[in-house]
């Protein structure tokens, strides 16, 4: 369901207003200050209710050099709804006195506390704390210039102060958050839709208070306010801070509406004083809401990006080695189908040639065929990785699958393979691994280690296998031509390992098995001078435990 | 010294070397075959005469890096690489490495014959010329300091009174020179003068 983000959206420019803007603002300002010229003190502008200063501090946030219309907008206010004569220099003066008021709340707040912050509880507690501060000064400023000019008793100040301060603070705390955040409204509109059952019961929950409140027992009975908390905190709860201040609005408008019907009974002030608490307290639980909401949405984006850049890099490996394998294959199969192609090539010229070549017509037969098997030997060996199975872990003992590979080698009259030799440990546990991965590792490091000693006099090849703590290693050695400094660095590399005799899919592909089997193969010092590889691979824990 | 053309046959892959060095013999062909770059490299020299046939691919030194080397010890001998892909960005760098051809695995044995015989007499060329070239340069170090002016200027296209003017020699002089340099370096006619005095300025020269 689509929520009202208030938080990913970023904070907007300082810009200048239009002149339609300015114009609107100033009605709106007046509007609201008429509206809301209920149980005025002395028929001056202190009222319990101001919602023209949440426009006030929304105007100035959002746009820059309007200073002097809003001052404007507060002297035309007092001038026009209350009548007052402009007969001295208190009305100018206070009027520029609490715009200026307004002008420092605002920028406070969007260096300080951006109204994005709203969305968050430290963020609604700094909105709180200067809202109430601002509302202190303009009140003070405001009431004090009404005293010294003795437009009001002294003794009246503070009272009159407390009721300026809770109109100003409401409508602050109510209105700014509303109009700033503006843009969000459809968002808004849409969250709170898409649940229309809450909808309807905060709506309901609303009304039942009022009913409550003004209309049943004694009307205006104070006792009953708490009832508005219901349907407020439930809106917050909902929606976050933006719900509860639209509950909250229209808790305020039904308020004002109520009292104005009661006339003089119901104290409007002691009103703003509950509706102060509840806009606080709705506040502050609304954005633990809307944080907690945003987080739990930022963690979830966070995770779809991870499985999102996991499944990638999965997918980029996955094309990278099947490319790798793909020019592996190519470059391992036509290694032997050249050769094969000219051997019969060869044979061709030789049949040709009338009888003086037959006695070496067999031979290069035979080696034409070898070629052949050897071709389909790498065509099996890959067909066995492409299948890419999972690995199939067992508790598998080591010597018979050496001794059972080394034999094959043996039938199969590879050149060199005399010069094997094996050295397993007499006592060595079983490893647990898959049987296959580790056949096809071993037969590459056997084939590498052929190749390397194919041209050496006194050609050694030793597979050792010997346990080392929790693991076993199991070695291929030779004294052949050993490896390049760059060779040992590029060496799991499938390009660089690709040599000539039958490596098969490479070093790179025989490390990938190892690890498949929880395991690591690693290039080791040779003690031959050659080169030797290892195979590290875990003994089987299982069986490590019996006796 | 005469030497034959021989294919300096490198492939890190004994069956290759082997069927490869069989089908060359059997076509009448002279081979060597070498199992990585750098064996060959300790045989060839400027005297080889032939060409190399070369596996891009191998451990320790590339085809490429072989090409490369070639070229930098000045031995003149074509490469033919051999690779198991269609690499176009590998043959495009063989070739601007100077590379003779590019040949695909496997070989197509009649293709394989035509472009090491292309190469050969490639080679054979290239060589009579440098030859031919060492021989005009051995007889122009012959001539004395006269005769190798009166050789420049003729060479621009001056006629015997103007060179007669430049070297402040009389335009008699000037033709007794004339007729010894062209004797020294065995010219029958002017077009091969200026052909002999191209040799002066071109960079083979010492």
């Amino acid at each position: 369901m689509p929520h009202a983000d208030i938080r990913t959206s970023t904070i907007t420019p300082l810009v200048r207003a239009t002149p339609w803007l300015i114009a609107l603002y100033f009605i709106a300002h007046v509007a609201l200050d008429a509206v809301s010229y209920v149980q005025p003190v002395l028929k001056l502008g202190i009222t319990p209710l101001s919602p023209q200063t949440g426009l006030v501090l929304a105007f100035l946030y959002a746009y820059r050099g309007n200073f002097w219309w809003v001052a404007a907008a507060f002297l035309v206010s007092e001038v026009v709804i209350r009548g007052i004569p402009m007969h001295s220099w208190i009305l100018p003066l206070q009027a520029i006195s609490i715009t200026a008021v307004y002008q420092f709340a605002a920028w406070l707040l969007r260096k300080k506390v951006p109204m994005e912050g709203v969305a968050t509880l430290s963020g609604t507690l700094k909105f709180i704390a200067v809202a109430s501060v601002t509302a202190i000064i303009a009140g003070t400023v405001s009431v004090g210039l009404y005293t010294l000019s003795n437009l009001i008793p002294a003794d009246q100040f503070p009272s009159a102060l407390a009721r300026f301060w809770v109109g100003d603070l409401n409508g602050i705390l109510l209105l700014a958050p509303l109009l700033i955040r503006f843009a969000d409204t459809p968002l808004l509109l849409r969250a709170i839709l898409s649940r229309p059952a809450a909808f309807i019961g905060v709506l309901f929950g609303l009304f039942a208070a009022f009913t409550l409140v003004f209309l049943v027992g004694n009307p205006g009975d104070l006792r009953f306010f708490y009832l508005f908390f219901v349907p407020a905190i439930s809106a917050a709860l909902i929606w976050g801070v933006p719900g509860f201040l639209i509950a909250a609005l229209a808790l305020q408008i039904s308020l004002v509406a109520g009292v104005q019907r009661l006339a003089e009974v119901a104290p409007l002030v002691d009103l703003q004083f509950l509706m102060s608490t509840l806009l606080v307290t709705g506040l502050a639980l609304g954005a633990v809401v809307t944080e907690r909401e945003n987080s739990a949405r930022l963690a979830l984006q966070r995770e779809k990006q991870l499985r999102d850049s996991e499944s990638n890099l999965a997918r980029a490996s996955r094309a990278a080695t099947t490319g790798e394998l793909a020019s592996t294959l190519a470059h391992e199969l036509n290694q032997p189908m050249t050769a094969l192609v000219s051997y019969l090539r060869a044979s061709e010229i030789m049949m040709a040639d009338g009888g003086r070549n037959d006695a070496r017509l067999a031979p290069t037969l035979r080696k034409a065929a070898d070629e052949a098997l050897r071709a389909s030997d790498i065509l099996r060996r890959l067909r066995n990785f492409y299948a890419g199975r999972d690995p199939q872990l067992e508790s598998l003992d080591l010597q018979p699958i050496i001794e059972k590979l080394v034999e094959a080698l043996r039938r199969s009259e590879r050149a060199g393979v005399e010069s094997i030799v094996i050295r397993i440990d007499h006592d060595l546990p079983a490893v647990n691994g898959d049987r296959v991965f580790i056949e096809v590792i071993l037969s590459n490091l056997l084939a590498n280690a052929l190749d390397a000693t194919a041209e050496q006099p006194n050609a050694i090849i030793e597979i050792a296998a010997c346990r080392s703590g929790k693991t076993i290693h199991l070695s291929v050695d030779d004294n052949g031509r050993g490896m390049s400094e760059q060779i040992r660095r590029d060496l799991f590399k499938a390009f660089v390992t690709s040599k000539a005799d039958g490596l098969g899919v490479g070093l790179a592909v025989s490390r990938s098995l190892a690890e498949a089997c929880g395991g690591e193969l690693l290039l080791a010092e040779s003690s031959l001078g050659g080169a030797k590889l290892e195979l590290v691979l875990p003994i089987d824990a299982v069986r490590r435990e019996s006796p | 010294m005469k030497i034959d053309p021989t294919i300096y046959l490198i492939d890190d892959d004994a069956a290759i070397r082997d069927a490869l060095m069989l089908l060359l013999n059997l076509r009448g062909m002279s081979a060597e075959a070498f199992s990585s770059a750098e064996y060959a490299l300790a045989k060839l020299n400027r005297e080889s005469r032939g060409c190399v046939l070369t596996d891009l691919r191998m451990p320790g030194m590339s085809g490429l890096e072989l090409l490369a080397e070639i070229n930098a010890r000045e031995i003149s001998l074509p490469v033919v690489l051999l690779t198991a892909h269609g690499d176009v960005a590998t043959t495009r760098a063989a070739l601007r490495g100077g590379a003779f051809d590019f040949l695909e695995k496997p070989i197509d044995e009649d293709i394989l014959v035509d472009v090491l015989t292309h190469a050969i007499s490639e080679d054979a060329r290239g060589h009579q010329k440098r030859l031919q070239t060492e021989t005009q340069l051995a007889r122009i170090n012959t001539l004395t300091q006269r005769e190798r002016q009166v050789l420049t200027l003729l060479g621009r296209g001056l006629q015997n009174r103007e060179i007669a003017i430049e070297l402040s020699i009389s335009p008699r002089t000037v033709e007794v020179y004339k007729a010894r340099m062209m004797e020294k370096l065995d010219c029958s006619s002017i077009a091969d003068v200026v052909k002999m005095s191209l040799l002066l300025d071109s960079p083979g020269h010492g």
